[in-house]
C-alpha cells in the first residue's frame, strides 16, 4: 500500500540516521590501515594496535550518537529483521573464519591440494579482499547505507591491486590509500555530524 | 444556490477527520512515534525540527487525548523522558490515515 510504503520509508530513514556519524567508517578505515601498514612495515603488532583503537572508538559511539540524536527503540518487527540480518552476517563471518582455519590447517600440515595451493599462492590477496568486500557489502545491505557499498568496491580494488603489486613488495600501498580515503570520508562525516547535532541542553525534569 | 464542486459526502468525511492529529506538527510527532516502539524528547525534536517548548506543548495535548504516554525515568542522576503511542493513539493514527485517503479519493479531480 502506498501509505504503508511511506511509513516504512520513514522507519528506514530513522534507522539510517543512526549511521550518519561516520564512526563505523573510521572503524573500517583503521582496520584497513592496520592491514596496510603491517604489510609495509612488517610490524605485526600494528594491526592489533589499530584494531584496539577502532574498538575503543566504537565503545564511545553510544556516548557520541545517543545524546545528540536521542534514544529510540525500533518496532519489534524491525528489531526481529535486524536480529535476523545480524545472525546472517555472523553466519557469513563464522563460515569465513572456519574456511580460514581449514585452509590454515591444510596449509600447515602440507595437505593442501596442489591446485588450491597454487591458486592461493597466486591470488591470496584477491580471495581475502573478496571476502572482506562481501562482509562490508553485507553490512551495507543490512543498514541500508549506500556509501558502504562504495567502500566494499574500493576494498576489493585495493586487494586486487595489492595482489598485482606483490612482486614489487608494494602490496600494502593500495590498502593504505583506500584506508586513508575511507578515514578522510569518515572524519568529514563525523565533523559534519558533530556540527549539525550539538549536544542539546539537559532535561530539567519537566517535559 | 451555486453548485459546489464538493458534495455533502465529502464535507461529512472532512468533518470527521481527527483535528488533533491533523495539525502538521502533531501529525509529524504521531507519524514518528507510529513507526517506532518508543522514543525520547531529543529524538522527536531532531526529527520534527520543533523547538523544545513547542514540542512539549504538542505532546501535552496528545497526552491529554490519551494518544501518547510520557514516561519519566532517571538515567543515573539525569532525568530522561521516553514517549510511546498508546493503543488508542495507534488506532487513532490508523483511522486518520484511512479517513484522509477516503477524503482525497472522493475529491473531484478538477
Amino acid at each position: 500500500m502506498e501509505n504503508d510504503k511511506g511509513l516504512k520509508e520513514l522507519e528506514q530513514k530513522v534507522f539510517r540516521s543512526y549511521f550518519k556519524d561516520g564512526l563505523w567508517d573510521i572503524y573500517g578505515a583503521l582496520i584497513l590501515l592496520g592491514f596496510g601498514l603491517t604489510m609495509v612495515t612488517g610490524w605485526d603488532y600494528l594491526i592489533i594496535a589499530f584494531a584496539a583503537i577502532a574498538v575503543i572508538l566504537l565503545l564511545f559511539r553510544q556516548r557520541i550518537v545517543i545524546p545528540r540524536l536521542g534514544q529510540v527503540k525500533f518496532s519489534s518487527e524491525l528489531q526481529v529483521k535486524t536480529k535476523r540480518s545480524k545472525l546472517i552476517a555472523m553466519a557469513i563471518l563464522t563460515f569465513t573464519m572456519l574456511l580460514g582455519v581449514v585452509f590454515f590447517v591444510l596449509y600447515s600440515t602440507n595437505n593442501m591440494p596442489r591446485w588450491l595451493d597454487t591458486w592461493m599462492g597466486d591470488y591470496f590477496f584477491v580471495a581475502f579482499g573478496g571476502v572482506l568486500a562481501m562482509l562490508i557489502a553485507a553490512a551495507a545491505y543490512i543498514v541500508g547505507v549506500w556509501r558502504y557499498h562504495i567502500y566494499a568496491v574500493l576494498t576489493f580494488i585495493a586487494y586486487v591491486l595489492a595482489n598485482m603489486l606483490r612482486s614489487n613488495d608494494m602490496e600494502g600501498i593500495p590498502i593504505i590509500v583506500v584506508g586513508c580515503t575511507i578515514l578522510i570520508s569518515g572524519v568529514t562525516i563525523l565533523t559534519r555530524f558533530l556540527r549539525k547535532y550539538p549536544l542539546p541542553p539537559q532535561e530539567t525534569g519537566g517535559a | 444556490m451555486p453548485k459546489s464542486s464538493i458534495g455533502d459526502k465529502e464535507v461529512t468525511l472532512v468533518t470527521t477527520i481527527d483535528r488533533l492529529i491533523h495539525e502538521p506538527a502533531r501529525f509529524n510527532i504521531m507519524a514518528y512515534l507510529f513507526v517506532v516502539q518508543s522514543a525520547d524528547f531529543t529524538f522527536l525534536q531532531i526529527q520534527t525540527g520543533l523547538t523544545w517548548g513547542n514540542l512539549s506543548s504538542h505532546i501535552n495535548k496528545l497526552e491529554t487525548a490519551g494518544y501518547v504516554v510520557v514516561e519519566k525515568e532517571f538515567v543515573g542522576k539525569k532525568p530522561h523522558t521516553m514517549l510511546h503511542l498508546t493503543d488508542k493513539g495507534r488506532a487513532a493514527f490508523s483511522d486518520y490515515r484511512k479517513q484522509m485517503r477516503k477524503v482525497i479519493n472522493t475529491l473531484p479531480n478538477k
